[in-house]
């Protein structure tokens, strides 16, 4: 199956008189094929729109104004469609007209020559050639449209599940929180109104009760951080980096002295990205830039801008433990954590979201680091 | 005659319902605290329907304390209906609950709250959070005239 309409198998055909015209319609007809006349190389072009089969011109009819309508007509053909065109030569001697007409298709048109005079049986056979070729053309639509149909309906299909997944993992996630909360709360209670009666290892089991509880709800909380990155909508924005920095530092004591140096290296060159996911961003990079910390060093944190292209990248350096090469690309992924760092508080899904949240914004993330000298963490996004 | 003013818990969360009012007595909030589990009866408490129509048990309350995830009718419904009511146009609705879902803030403020809070992680929190509460909806705010009217 084809698909091709009525129209779509006509030969419209273009000679310089009515009466060559007529003759090659006739002997299209008689053959069993449809032809129609056209008055001119435009009618021919706007007959086409409405379907063609195959096309034939005489070379005398290749000239004048309407040319370069007819030749961007065959240019911007639909990606499926390659019309044949039979052009009617002079014959006898290669003519200087003959030539033209055969360069002004160029070397990938899709052309036949006819001369002059041709026998009916040559006409036809050519014919048969050109509209056999076209019909495989309309198979090729055929099967494009069925693609896409196929590819439309799986697409909606996958995002649809993927949806339900984003829904599902959010209200798991959320149910977790609620008796999760019950247990945090009445094992605190717990500890502050019968602690005193409990001796020693009593209270070591209840505080290790209350730091599971608060590990787990951490975990719950960034996994739903992190879900929410990945779903909605979010809008970009110039935003003043320089401010968000500067507010971020002043909300967290853990930023400042004594017990860590932020240095901005001002001016900070300002992005475009979503004033809450950028923030999630720095916030976690400088939570992580103190964090990570042999016990004895203050974390000496420097913050600065590069301009790279159209893009800004902002740097994190730190003066912590660094992270191993071997394990740099895997640190972006959910619940990855450089083996070493188990001895520090973590949940493994802080740099996830930063990942996430970058992607969501159109940058990218990455870090530079070698052990024991510290890291340098940085996203590139589009500058404002 | 106490001019103590009314606070209206609605949490279906039983546990919730103990921590906050753990946290206010922690806090030192004198006022009275009433208490309903779903969203219709929140409704009901607010329009004075069937049993509580006794304004002198049931004050109308300064403040409500509003969790979104409710069973019969969801938070937001709740808050929506109260800002559709002349009456209670004015009254002081806090939004208390553990969604920290863009959709879920944006709309309850579409919706007239007065305010969106997430319920701490821990009890210590709580109170901290509580104590914030007592200080700016009960000691430094003004209410509405509006309020004070419809306590008759």
């Amino acid at each position: 199956m084809s698909g091709a309409t009525a129209n779509e198998e006509r030969v419209l055909v273009r000679a310089p008189t009515g009466g060559d015209s007529l003759n090659a319609a006739a002997l299209i007809e008689r053959a069993g094929f449809k032809a129609e006349i056209c008055e001119s190389l435009l009618q021919m072009c706007d007959a086409a729109k409405g379907g063609v089969g195959a096309l034939l011109v005489s070379e005398e009819a290749l000239f004048g104004a309407s040319l370069p309508g007819f030749m961007e007509m065959l240019k911007t053909q639909p990606s499926w469609s390659d019309v044949p065109i039979i052009v009617v030569t002079s014959g006898g001697e290669t003519t200087q007209a003959s030539l033209r007409a055969f360069n002004a298709f160029g070397p990938s048109g899709n052309i036949m020559l006819v001369e002059r005079p041709f026998r009916a049986i040559t006409l036809v056979s050519t014919l048969q050639v050109a509209l056999r070729a076209r019909r495989r053309q309309y198979q090729v639509r055929e099967l494009m449209n069925n693609l896409e149909n196929r590819v439309a309906e799986r697409t909606a299909r996958l995002e649809e599940t993927v949806s339900e997944l984003e829904a599902f993992s959010y209200s798991v996630s959320h149910d977790l929180r609620a008796p999760l909360r019950a247990m945090q709360g009445y094992s605190h209670f717990l500890m502050e109104d019968y602690g005193n009666r409990l001796d020693e290892t009593g209270r070591d089991f209840l505080t290790r009760i209350i730091n599971s509880g608060n590990r787990l709800d951490r975990l719950v909380q960034d996994i739903l951080t992190y879900s929410r990155f990945t779903r909605g909508e979010i809008e970009i924005h110039p935003i003043n980096l320089e401010k968000l920095v500067e507010e971020i530092v002043q909300h967290y004591p853990s930023l400042q002295p004594p017990q860590a140096e932020i240095k901005v290296q001002t001016p900070l060159v300002p992005v475009l990205g979503h004033d809450g996911s950028l923030t999630q961003c720095v916030s976690n990079l400088l939570s992580n830039a103190v964090k990570f910390m042999p016990p004895d060093r203050i974390p000496r944190i420097k913050v600065w801008t590069d301009n790279i292209g159209p893009e800004v990248r902002v740097w994190f350096h730190d003066n912590g433990i660094g992270i191993d090469p071997a394990h740099q690309n895997r640190i972006f992924k959910m619940f990855e954590r450089a083996p070493h760092q188990a001895t520090y508080d973590g949940t493994g899904i802080g740099l996830a979201i930063v990942h996430k949240a970058v992607e969501r914004m159109g940058g990218k993330v990455g870090v530079d680091s070698v052990p024991g000298k510290g890291s340098k963490f940085w996203i590139q996004l589009p500058k404002a | 005659m106490s001019h103590r003013k009314t606070i209206l818990l609605v949490e279906d969360n039983g546990d919730d319902v103990f921590f906050m009012k753990r946290a206010m007595k922690s806090a030192e909030i004198q006022n009275p605290i009433q208490v309903v589990t779903d969203g219709q009866e929140a409704i009901d408490y607010l329009e004075g329907n069937g049993k509580f129509s006794d304004r002198l048990e049931f004050p109308v309350p300064h403040v409500v304390l509003l969790d979104l995830k409710l069973p019969h009718r969801e938070g937001h419904e709740v808050l929506q209906w109260a800002r559709q009511q002349p009456s209670l146009k004015t009254l002081v609705i806090i939004i208390l609950t553990t969604s920290r879902e863009r959709s879920d803030i944006e709309l309850a403020y579409q919706f007239g709250a007065n305010a969106y809070l997430v319920k701490p992680p821990g009890a210590p929190q709580l109170v901290e959070m509580v104590k914030a509460l007592k200080e700016f909806w009960l000691v430094q705010n003004e209410f509405a005239p509006v309020a004070s009217v419809a306590k008759s």
